[in-house]
């Protein structure tokens, strides 16, 4: 009866994972599949942040995105608190929290932060919202992008986690035939 | 606060009619992220990155041609709208 090598977690090298992509495998002495499932994952971050511009990362407007995108680990939160907290503000009227149109900047009042309308004559000087939201298209494909990174991230973290192929046994070379098995 | 400039990381792209070619890197960082734990030998690595994100953009493709048969040949052939 053949027995495999005991299995074991690494607990430390899955927080690691958690806190920054492939930095499980950097712990675990895996440096090179480290640093390519980073740029695999940041990549596809980073790519979606470019293409989509802040708006893609929204927690509050797009909740189940966010989820997928969630998985890419801390940075999609810093990401996102920077959204909610200097690019959207309150619609005077409805009170709905949300980013600006073409003809409103972002002004701070009692209430907190709110937009107000602009002039014909401030629009054609440059002044408007600190980001234009992300429409149509290429709004989902940059969700999708991201959401991409934080999948591609969970199966980097379960790897991180798990056993390297060498010490779990699986690539243990078969027996040869006709020998003990 | 101006508009006018493009920001990147902040503002939108604006390739809406280029939409179609931003599957190539997203394809590329997924295949650089996936045969960097699934690649046996990493001295195989490129190579398998390369096949990986021709598998996938040739899926895409024939998933898109196959589509397109579908929506454009098929379903008029099986729903005709009268004329």
């Amino acid at each position: 009866m053949s027995t495999n090598p005991p299995q074991q977690l690494d607990p430390a090298a899955a927080i690691a994972a958690l806190v920054f992509p492939g930095a499980g495998h950097l712990l675990r002495k895996r440096t090179t599949r480290g640093i390519y499932a980073a740029v695999g994952v940041l990549g596809l971050f980073f790519f979606g942040l470019l293409i989509g511009g802040i708006d893609a990362v929204d927690s509050k407007e797009d909740k189940v995105w966010f989820i997928g995108q969630a998985l890419v680990g801390p940075v999609t939160f810093a990401v996102d608190y920077a959204h909610q907290s200097q690019f959207k503000a309150y619609d005077t009227v409805s009170k709905e929290f949300r980013t600006g149109y073409p003809d409103e900047h972002r002004v701070k009042t009692v209430n907190g932060w709110e937009w107000e309308k602009l002039t014909p004559a401030e629009i054609d000087a440059g002044m408007g919202p600190p980001n234009t939201k992300g429409l149509g298209r290429l709004n989902e494909i940059a969700m999708l992008s991201i959401v991409l990174g934080g999948m591609l991230n969970l199966i980097v973290f379960l790897d991180a986690l798990m056993p390297p192929p060498e010490k779990s046994g699986k690539a243990a070379p078969k027996p040869a035939a006709g020998g003990t098995p | 606060m101006t508009t006018l400039a493009y920001t990147p990381f902040i503002d939108a792209l604006p390739v809406h009619n280029e939409w179609y070619l931003l599957i190539i890197p997203i394809a590329i960082f997924i295949a650089i992220g996936y045969k960097a734990i699934r690649c046996t030998d990493m001295k195989n690595y490129p190579r398998e990155v390369f096949i990986f994100t021709m598998q996938i953009l040739i899926g895409l493709g024939l998933l898109a041609a196959a589509m397109t048969l579908v929506i454009t040949v098929l379903i008029p052939l099986l729903a005709p709208i009268p004329s």
